[in-house]
């Protein structure tokens, strides 16, 4: 092994680690749920996709939504918009529901850190 | 529309930028599978790029330190005054002006294709050591306008933005008198400040929205830290400790793109 990972894995305490990747774990799940449709950019929340499954429920094909960075997006298929918020959310939610688990079963920084 | 990857590799002697291009290009390719043009001073660039640009000899005095870790620094020349010429030199409607030291894990950088706005950039960043901070990438100094990152950067060839380019040539050409007028703490031209300022300039000297940011911060690691392993898209680092001096810490990511700044334990992964 590396020295400098040798002295590294022996200093770090198992929290830091843990921390560490709690936090990368938690930003990744961010850059996840990021979808650009019709020339806009959506972040998903339960928020976004209760209100576009709402306007699905009225019968409305065609919506236009508010992006993140303010501007009017024209959503002109909506039902195939909604089915992939919820596609691209949950694939997000479970990836990290998957990380997270197998963090805290792992009990060592050489574990978490599979080098 | 043509789009592509573009990047400046020009070697100071001692950091060897061009192999960086290359293994850049490999991972655009791999990831994206855009095109990649390098934009260079060296001759021998056989294999990867589907296009190369010669330049001329950078005039560039920028003289800087380059860390390969919290102990160990160099003083070399660096050689970053290209950068302005993107827009000039890019061949591509769209493209993606990345620096060699950015090492690609994902399909992230496809996405600003899809969307309405020509120029984006990063306005924030994840430190992969999260005590430091890095107050210094978020405004030029204390009371300073707020800071962008040139390390990926998406524009499209528009007219606006030949404006923007066009001005980031004066600002570098009169770098004493925007270094004084932004009360930037050193004399050394940085594209990230360059970008900023001119950023400004065309928010009407305030801050505003010329410039569309990526909707999730660039990650990246300092100097001060050391790539350990490369293994396809997991990325293995050993990042600054806070306490101790030249003590690490291990941290690890997957399939995320990261601006690597050790440049010399990036080239000891590099395998092109």
């Amino acid at each position: 092994m590396d020295e400098r990972l040798k002295k590294a894995l022996e200093i770090s305490n198992l929290s830091t680690v843990i921390n560490d990747k709690k936090r990368l774990l938690k930003e990744q799940f961010f850059d996840k749920v990021i979808v650009y449709k019709h020339g806009g950019i959506f972040t998903i929340t339960p928020e976004l996709i209760n209100f576009a499954q709402n306007l699905l429920d009225r019968d409305l094909d065609t919506a236009v939504l508010i992006d993140d960075n303010e501007l009017p997006i024209n959503v002109t298929d909506l039902d195939e918009f909604v089915s992939d918020l919820y596609d691209t959310y949950f694939s997000a939610t479970n990836k990290y529901f998957q990380d997270y688990q197998e963090l805290i079963k792992n009990r060592s920084a050489e574990k978490i850190i599979n080098v | 529309m043509s789009k592509g990857i573009i990047c400046f590799a020009v070697n100071n002697g001692s950091v060897d930028y061009l192999k960086q291009a290359r293994f850049l290009a490999k991972r655009a390719k791999e990831y994206l599978g855009l095109p990649v043009t390098v934009i260079t001073n060296e001759t021998d660039y056989s294999g990867i790029f589907d296009n190369v640009i010669d330049i001329t000899e950078s005039k560039s005095n920028n003289i800087r330190r380059y860390y390969n870790g919290s102990e160990e620094y160099e003083v070399l020349n660096f050689q970053n005054d290209s950068r302005p010429l993107a827009y000039d030199l890019s061949p591509y409607d769209e493209t993606i002006l990345v620096d060699t030291d950015y090492i690609i894990c994902s399909d992230k950088l496809l996405m600003p294709f899809e969307q309405q706005h020509d120029f984006m950039l990063h306005d924030k960043s994840i430190d992969l050591a999260p005590w430091r901070g890095s107050q210094e990438f978020w405004h030029l100094n204390d009371a300073g306008i707020k800071f962008y990152w040139a390390t990926c950067v998406f524009f499209r060839k528009t007219e606006e933005n030949k404006i923007f380019f066009d001005l980031l040539k004066h600002i570098q050409e009169n770098w004493n008198y925007y270094n004084l007028l932004y009360e930037i703490s050193h004399p050394m031209y940085r594209n990230d400040y360059a970008f900023s300022i001119a950023i400004h300039i065309l928010n009407g000297f305030q801050e505003g929205e010329w410039a569309k940011v990526f909707p999730r911060p660039i990650y990246h690691s300092l100097d001060k830290d050391f790539l350990y392993k490369i293994d396809n898209s997991t990325l293995t680092l050993l990042t600054q400790k806070h306490t101790e001096y030249d003590t690490y810490t291990v941290t690890q990511i997957h399939d995320t793109d990261v601006h690597v700044m050790n440049k010399y334990s990036l080239e000891e992964h590099i395998d092109v």
